[in-house]
């Protein structure tokens, strides 16, 4: 079967600005090209191959823009589905994949590919590696109804993607749209926060009307234009759909560096066309079969923080392990279904999606206060030696003093230490710390009587750090 | 001779049935009518030490909607976790926006429910997120910016008024403050250990405020929920 090939540039930590300007740039190589996040563009090759000659120069152009838009460190990856050409553009330097070894490169990959390049749910791809379905390879081996069965929907998404196929294609003309919406403005919206709104707006459009039918959003262009015709036309893409928050954040920063460029005019248009969809997953309601107003004020709100400051809006994401500060993990909210509510609450606790139980964790309460990042201390005794943990786990002596740059703290009480060796298997990622809680004397400036704060330091690779503060 | 202010009249359509009649809508030109707050919506459940200190201080034995908290003094942010427990376990969606955000582990150990809970860190535009989120969230933790101008924090704080939310201001003495009708202040804390570990924080918190008659003590004690 003959695939369509694609290409994926990755540019990784190239800015914003950068990414602008490259994504201009190669409107003229190809129209239709696809933005998946801040670092990755998706380019359908069957146009520019056909007018460049060869894959190997529309590489070299590709290239050429990149250099042109500022960017040094940019990887090709050319392949017949996005998920080996990410895994080609992975490699670094200009990767290509024949049609003919496509299926043979796919098979030898490992399956944590699949949560690394393709969304996959981590919790499906551990559990596949622990059921002996270790490569890609030997998925496509096992049926795919065998794998619906078992996972669900995400077991037939996982068997399309090890087979070699996509779950949308990249296409690379306008396919008929499944939901438009448009905007006109008769007064043009000359600032970034005005056209923020009118793009959330138009996201809320779209999920509004794709909702009903128990669809979401997954590859929609999204266009722009100025009363003096100038256009910004973007596709963006997510295998699993866009929120309305999601959408929102993407159009911000498709217009964000295109309005800092010298336009004419201000936005007098604005409109989303719904390329594909997927099906939306399953939202529990309300024991009265709605949410409630609290819900529907608290999620409208994250829309418009998240059009505000991105990805600087966070929920929280219980991840496990022994370390009381990275128990959770922010998360950005626009990466998150927030409206379906038994997935917002396994996401928070312990034990739903990641392990709760953790032998060696601390004990107690935990320090409300992260220090971000860690701050190296030093511990002391009272005859000013340095204090370490011995390899029976005991204080080499009596901590007396916390030293933080130049201030001198007197600890007052200590718990610990609390020794943890954690993959010690694992050469890349062991990691061998002793806790302390500590309890110290603060005197404010101007002030005569001491207070007590309590701290968690820990020792690792032979040097304190001050992690949290409690209360 | 005193003058007595003229009673306000019920109108006789409403007198007696409390219920509008069709056309009373039209006739009185009414295009939109808010939301009804009924009292018992009107304040947040807090832990029964902050409600008896409350309450003692002649106020609402709860949080109010409309009203701006402050907390100060040596442990803002633990205070907070404590204050804001049974509102978040009630079901409040809770925004913290501030710089620094709280390690979420810490507030599941003082029962809070994190799937109600948002962080955001305002960068540069705390004012904008300040206005996206009051009157959204029922409660909204901020800590003023360095940088913001007191004027702001003012407008932010009459805002809060206008709306139905709730804002508790996190102030160290560096801080532009928000002016606030309660505040707490924690003047010191003890803490506690059991089996080799730290379990409890105990705080001397004091009550004052310009909605307060009388400074008021009391202790409070956040610990593993």
């Amino acid at each position: 079967m003959s695939r369509s090939r694609v290409a994926v540039i990755m540019v990784p930590g190239a800015g914003d600005r950068a990414l602008h300007r490259l994504a201009q740039g190669l409107v003229e190589v190809t129209p239709m090209i696809e933005l998946v996040d801040d670092s990755t563009i998706v380019l359908p090759m069957r146009g520019p191959t056909r007018y460049f000659g060869n894959e190997r120069a529309v590489i070299e152009r590709i290239t050429g823009v990149a250099a042109l838009s500022g960017i040094d460190t940019v990887s090709v990856g050319v392949a017949s589905s996005r998920l080996a050409a990410c895994i080609a553009a992975d490699r670094r330097g200009s990767h290509i994949v024949d049609d003919e070894a496509h299926i043979g490169f796919l098979s030898a990959q490992p399956v944590a590919v699949l949560e690394r390049f393709a969304h996959v749910d981590p919790d499906v791809v551990s559990l596949l590696f622990r059921l002996g379905l270790g490569t890609l390879g030997a998925i496509a081996a096992v049926g795919r109804d065998v794998l619906a069965d078992r996972f669900g929907p995400e077991g037939n998404d996982v068997h399309v993607l090890a087979t070699g196929n996509d779950l949308h294609e990249v296409s690379c003309e306008p396919v008929p749209t499944q939901c438009f919406v448009e905007s006109h403005h008769d007064t043009p919206l000359d600032n970034l926060g005005s056209v923020v709104v009118a793009a959330d707006d138009l996201a809320r459009r779209v999920v509004e009307e794709l909702e009903p039918q128990g669809l979401v959003a997954c590859r929609v262009i999204a266009t722009f234009s100025t009363e003096h015709d100038e256009t910004c036309s973007r596709v963006w893409y997510h295998p699993h759909g866009f929120v309305r928050s999601s959408l929102t954040e993407r159009l911000r920063r498709q217009v964000e560096k295109w309005l800092d460029d010298e336009l004419t005019a201000g936005v007098s248009h604005a409109s989303i066309d719904v390329q594909a969809t997927t099906q939306r997953r399953a939202t529990q309601l309300g024991l009265w079969g709605e949410h409630g107003e609290a819900d529907r004020a608290a999620w409208n709100a994250i829309g418009r923080l998240v059009s505000l400051v991105g990805d600087a809006v966070c929920v929280p994401e219980w991840r496990g392990g022994r370390d009381p500060m990275q128990q959770f993990a922010l998360v950005p909210a626009s990466h998150v279904e927030l409206r379906d509510v038994t997935a917002a609450r396994r996401r928070v606790t312990p034990g739903g999606i990641h392990p709760g139980d953790w032998t060696g964790a601390i004990a107690g309460i935990a320090p409300g206060v992260p220090v971000e990042p860690r701050r190296k201390v030093e511990v002391r005794d009272s005859r000013d030696r340095h204090v370490v943990v011995t390899g029976r786990h005991v204080f080499s002596s009596q901590p007396g003093f916390v030293v933080d740059g130049a201030c001198r703290y007197r600890i007052v009480g200590c718990c610990g230490p609390w020794p943890v060796e954690e993959r010690w298997w694992d050469a890349a990622r062991r990691r061998r710390v002793a806790r302390m809680q500590c309890i110290v004397e603060v005197t404010d400036n101007g002030r005569t009587e001491a207070r007590t704060e309590a701290w968690l330091v820990v020792l690792e690779q032979g040097s304190w750090w001050l992690v949290g503060v409690y209360g | 001779m005193s003058s007595r202010a003229p009673s306000k009249s019920v109108p006789g359509h409403l007198s007696g049935r409390g219920v509008l009649e069709p056309d009373v809508l039209e006739r009185a030109k009414v295009t939109t009518l808010s939301r009804a707050v009924l009292k018992r919506d009107r304040s947040l459940p807090v832990p029964a030490h902050f409600a008896d200190a409350l309450r003692g201080a002649g106020v609402s034995q709860g949080l109010v909607r409309g009203s701006v908290y402050a907390i100060g003094g040596t442990a803002p942010v633990g205070l907070a976790m404590l204050l804001l427990a049974e509102a978040s376990k009630s079901g409040a969606w809770i925004a913290w926006c501030a710089p620094t955000p709280p390690n979420p582990r810490a507030l599941l150990d003082a029962g809070w429910s994190l799937d109600r809970f948002v962080c955001i860190d305002p960068q540069r535009r705390w004012a904008a997120c300040m206005d996206a989120c009051v009157g959204e969230f029922e409660v909204v933790v901020t800590q003023v910016p360095a940088g913001v101008p007191a004027g702001e924090a003012r407008r932010v704080s009459a805002a809060v008024a206008r709306s139905n939310g709730i804002v508790v201001g996190l102030a160290t003495r560096r801080d532009v403050s928000m002016p606030a009708d309660v505040e707490f202040r924690v003047d010191a804390s003890d803490w506690n250990i059991e089996s080799g570990h730290l379990q409890s924080q105990a705080m001397r918190v004091v009550l004052a405020g310009r909605r307060i008659a009388d400074t008021r003590r009391f202790d409070a004690v956040l610990a593993v929920s």
